[in-house]
């Protein structure tokens, strides 16, 4: 199988505090940032707040120019469809509109996403205005299907999102999503504020979509469980950097990163266990990304650093069985 | 593929407008206010000096709509027709002729001084309801057309400064920057210009009217909306929607009057009645002040100045001051119900996990 | 037998909106044991939230109204307390510590005058004896160089630390009983871990005799409640320890919503069991079981007439007709 997205050497960072001529300093979410995404596969990219994940999948759906002033982007991502290439960097107008039919976006809160003013069938024709050519008796067509697809029902049609329950409403992100017949489908946290029992549909749905209109899928989560369950790959994040990466059952039944240990072991388990499951509990806190370690972004809080780690960079290497990890003990 | 044709018509829109039907002391105002108002534009035939029908040796003849010269129905007069003095003639010469008056038939700009009895100003009586000014006009009729012009006037540049306020607003808070930066600046020294003292100068070049004023007005007065738009375009460019509508192709300007300023209108709306009462208030100064529209307009400023002049006389100033009390009452009262319509809170706070 | 430290019987508490009312909470008989932690378990709209404020007279009226019911700490019935009595048992008998540590705390004075200020409310000391116990209460709850960290303001303190500042003044008064609501959903999953770890040891240590840990996820419980009541509809459904839950749930949405998580290491890639529909708004009131509309083992009945909480197996209550 080929790269569908590739993203090489990425470093992303916005100005902290004002913006403007009296900026102090800047924040970096993405640090020589490498990361392939295969066609058809699904990727869970996994970390805690402020490890940039957020500002990945941003950067891979191309929306890091939209409200964010003075962020400074550089390295190349690079989209292959159909063979055709597209620079991110790059891009004509017909490309740019191209691209955003290829990359969909969901995102976290369902509520947000959808303009209040607007009535379903109105907001997941958006993308077919803009980017198809379609008239408007096709498009409503195109939107009850995808309402159907999307297992809502043509009856939501001119419902108003407020009107919606939360599942609902991210159903209706994803047909949105849908609607301009994306090749990958970047979702972030798309689940964090869904309850419980509404979760497990849409998470089925992910599955389902991915199955039968054979998307890759980029999908940002905090809950290993979930990337576990959804995802045949996974990438643990931390500072701007991938800390390991590989295969989701190899990473998770042996991981390779301390970092990755650690995230393991917090991970709550609704399952009865007679003894208590040893937690590695990290000492403080994710460092503030203003200042930046100068050797393995993680060697202040990890268990097993030693003096060598706050020094070097571990760079992102291939260890066994085609995984690779971050970390200079594990050479 | 069928779809029901039937559409829910559950907006925004339709919610708010409901919470405010049930805040019924704001409703109420409104209703009778806009009642008032569409009242005024067709005062002249309930209040007006016009006959609304006058029927002269077998002919008939609309006034209210044509100016006839006094020659017309035989009266000895210059100029326009006296049709109260009319009608009087023609009960009197008894036969087919007839005058149909208003229902109150006095002019706002007519000097009464030849159909009333002694100096003016008369104290209110049966033929001049709130009684007649030091001019021997009628004070009621005036201050019923007044009330068309403070209405007209504050609803006018009420809208235009919303509209160039909302633009300007819209600009800075979406483009943000440098654009923002300057445009804030630009705004704040044009709002430290003096008002008063720029009508001042401009009424002693031309001769301020209706028109004229309006744009003074507006002039000044968009300012005060751009900071509230500009913060709530800025808020509403953060949020999911509009990246989502950024992320669907949409262009600069789609997302910005499609998506965001329709979600960005709420201090907009909130702030209209406030607006309104400040707008009313402005021309009553400025009238007052003697800057306002020229005489004789019936202006509600005008006739408080008159009452300031002649405190003797009460019924100069309490009716003015009253209608002019009772009317921001009833706008403040439609602004608070706004408001409340349009806070989400009363939502939030009860729907709680 | 353990001493039974909080008692709600039957409670009703009613929210009203625009002329339309509600019973968010619906006749809730709940027991809180001494030396034990409960987990309340419900997703939103359950009412588990409503409880707690319930136990604490954090109910607002309007829009919300205690229609009826005993809530007896310790033998006293709360809900028939003045005012200002029942102010003397917020923070000394009972204390509660919210989801959002951030909004919770004020964010203009020092975590040093937020704590003084419970420490006054109880007694008056002076002011040095207070900074001790406020150093030696950070230090407790896991929060390093608190003679630092007391000096600053809550925002430049981390989530994490922020909810350790939380439990510390809500064990500032020596209370028996600490209802955390949600407390580590707002945070992630490595501080959550702490933060549970935290209140275990704190349970261990008998700082404290009897935590109510609300949540929504079924693994923060699993991993540190002794006891569990499941909610639904602003009932409990069912309740049991913890035990009995996880291995041998009998009500329907206690199945269906222990198989609708992802459980770390098992069922990799296969689809997850789901609840079909959602939890429906708390004005529009059926008649019948609360979960009639969305069960997989509804029977005519159970939209009829709803079922009793019963005693199934010994400490092992569930209201559903399929035991009967």
């Amino acid at each position: 199988m080929s790269n569908i997205l590739e993203i090489n050497r990425l470093y992303v960072s916005y100005p902290s505090g004002r913006s403007g001529i009296f900026s102090r300093g800047s924040i970096t979410a993405a640090d020589d940032f490498s990361l392939e995404l295969e066609e058809g596969c699904s990727l869970g990219l996994a970390g805690e707040s402020g490890s940039g994940k957020s500002t990945i999948a941003r950067a891979a759906g191309n929306l890091l120019k939209f409200n964010n002033p003075g962020v400074r982007i550089s390295g190349n991502i690079v989209l292959k469809v159909n063979g055709e290439v597209y620079d991110y960097a790059r891009l004509n107008r017909e490309e740019r509109a191209k691209l955003r039919s290829y990359v969909q976006f969901i995102f976290q809160d369902p509520s947000g996403s959808l303009n209040p003013r607007f009535n379903i069938g109105e907001i997941i024709q958006e993308p077919l205005k803009h980017l198809t050519s379609l008239g408007k008796s096709e498009r409503k067509n195109k939107v009850i299907d995808l309402l159907e697809l999307t297992g809502l029902g043509e009856e939501i049609y001119y419902r108003f999102p407020h009107e919606l329950s939360g599942g609902q409403k991210q159903r209706a992100g994803i047909a949105r999503a849908l609607a301009a017949g994306p090749k990958i489908l970047i979702a972030d946290e798309p689940l964090s504020s869904l309850d419980v029992s509404v979760q497990a549909q849409i998470i089925n749905l992910f599955r389902k979509l991915k199955n039968e209109l054979n998307l890759t899928l980029l999908f940002v989560s905090h809950d290993l469980s979930v990337i576990e369950n959804l995802c045949t790959d996974v990438a643990v994040m931390y500072l701007g950097k991938i800390l390991e990466r590989g295969k989701c059952g190899k990473v998770f039944s042996n991981p390779g990163h301390p970092y990755t240990k650690a995230l393991i072991s917090s991970v709550p388990v609704p399952a009865f266990s007679e003894n208590k499951r040893e937690r590695i509990l990290l000492s403080g806190d994710i460092p503030s990304t203003l200042t930046r370690p100068q050797g393995c972004v993680f060697a202040g809080r990890c268990p097993e650093a030693s003096d060598e780690c706050l020094k070097t960079v571990p760079p992102l290497e291939v260890k066994e069985n085609g995984r690779e990890v971050a970390c200079i003990k594990r050479l | 593929m069928k779809l029901k044709s039937r559409e829910i018509k559950n907006t925004t829109f339709r919610r708010r407008w409901n919470k405010f039907k049930n805040l019924k002391r704001g409703y109420y105002s409104f209703i009778l206010l806009a009642a008032l108002y569409l009242f005024s534009f067709v005062l002249p035939v309930f209040i007006g000096r016009d006959a609304l029908l006058v029927r002269y040796n077998g002919q008939y003849y609309v006034p209210l709509f044509k100016h006839y010269s006094a020659e017309t129905f035989g009266q000895k007069l210059f100029g326009e027709a006296n049709y109260r003095l009319l009608k009087i003639k023609f009960s009197e010469e008894g036969g087919n002729n007839y005058v149909l008056m208003p229902l109150y038939p006095y002019g706002p700009n007519e000097n009464l001084l030849d159909e009333t009895r002694g100096t003016p100003p008369h104290p209110p009586s049966f033929s001049h309801w709130l009684g007649t000014d030091d001019r021997a006009r009628d004070v009621l009729a005036r201050l019923a057309y007044g009330f068309n012009i403070s209405i007209s006037f504050s609803l006018v540049i009420a809208m235009l400064s919303f509209l160039i306020g909302t633009a300007a607003g819209a600009v800075l808070g979406y483009f943000g920057g440098k654009t923002d930066a300057f445009g804030q600046r630009v705004i704040e020294i044009w709002s430290t210009l003096p008002l008063l003292f720029i009508i001042m100068i401009l009424s002693s070049v031309l001769r301020p009217d209706f028109f004229i004023l309006c744009v003074i007005m507006t002039l000044f007065s968009w300012t005060g909306i751009t900071y509230y738009v500009r913060g709530e375009v800025y808020r509403e460019k953060g949020k999911d929607y509009a990246l989502a509508a950024f992320s669907s192709g949409a262009n600069g300007s789609s997302i910005i009057f499609r998506h965001i300023i329709p979600n960005s209108l709420t201090p907009v709306i909130s702030f209209a009645p406030f607006a309104v009462v400040a707008n009313i208030m402005s021309l009553v100064s400025l009238d007052f002040l003697g800057f306002g529209l020229p005489p004789p307009t019936p202006s509600w400023g005008e006739m408080i100045n008159q009452g300031m002049g002649n405190l003797h006389y009460w019924w100069l100033s309490v009716f003015p001051l009253a209608a002019q009390f009772l009317t921001l009452l009833m706008v403040v009262f439609i602004g608070e119900a706004v408001r409340d319509a349009l806070d989400p809170r009363e939502y939030n706070r009860t729907v709680r996990k | 037998m353990k001493k039974k430290i909080l008692e709600i019987k039957d409670l009703k508490v009613s929210f009203s909106l625009n002329n339309k009312k509600g019973n968010a909470v619906d006749g809730l008989n709940l027991d809180v044991y001494e030396d034990e932690i409960l987990g309340l378990v419900g997703e939103s709209g359950s009412g588990k939230s409503v409880t707690a404020y319930s136990v604490l007279g954090l109910i607002s009226e309007p829009p919300g109204k205690i229609e009826s019911g005993k809530i007896i700490y310790n033998g006293t019935d709360l809900l028939k307390l003045s005012f200002e009595e029942l102010r003397k048992f917020r923070g000394s008998e009972i204390a509660m510590i919210f989801q959002e540590p951030g909004s919770a705390l004020n964010p203009v004075m020092t975590v040093e005058s937020q704590l003084a200020e419970v420490f006054n409310a109880r007694e008056k000391t002076d002011g040095k004896e207070i900074y001790e116990k406020s150093v030696e209460l950070l230090s407790q709850v896991g929060i390093p160089d608190a003679g630092k960290r007391i000096k600053e303001y809550p925002g430049s303190l981390s989530g994490g630390m922020q909810q350790r500042v939380m439990i510390a003044m809500a064990l500032a008064g020596n209370p028996s009983l600490l209802i955390a609501d949600e407390p580590t959903t707002s945070l992630d999953v490595t501080v959550q871990a702490a933060i549970l770890d935290l209140m275990l040891k704190l349970k261990e240590q008998n700082k404290i005799s009897s935590i109510v840990l609300i949540t929504h996820n079924l693994g923060v419980v699993a991993g540190t409640c002794g006891s569990v009541a499941v909610m639904y509809g602003g009932k409990i459904q069912e309740s049991s320890s913890t035990k009995e839950i996880f291995l041998y749930p009998l009500h329907p949405y206690t199945k269906l919503l222990l198989e609708s998580v992802p459980v770390f290491g098992k069922q990799r890639g296969d689809d997850l069991k789901s609840i079909p529909g959602s939890v429906y708004g708390i004005y529009d009131n059926p008649p019948g079981c609360k979960f009639y509309g969305r069960c997989p083992a509804q029977k005519k009945e159970c939209g009829v007439t709803e079922p009793p909480l019963k005693e199934i197996k010994e400490g092992h209550f569930v209201r559903c007709f399929l035991y009967e």
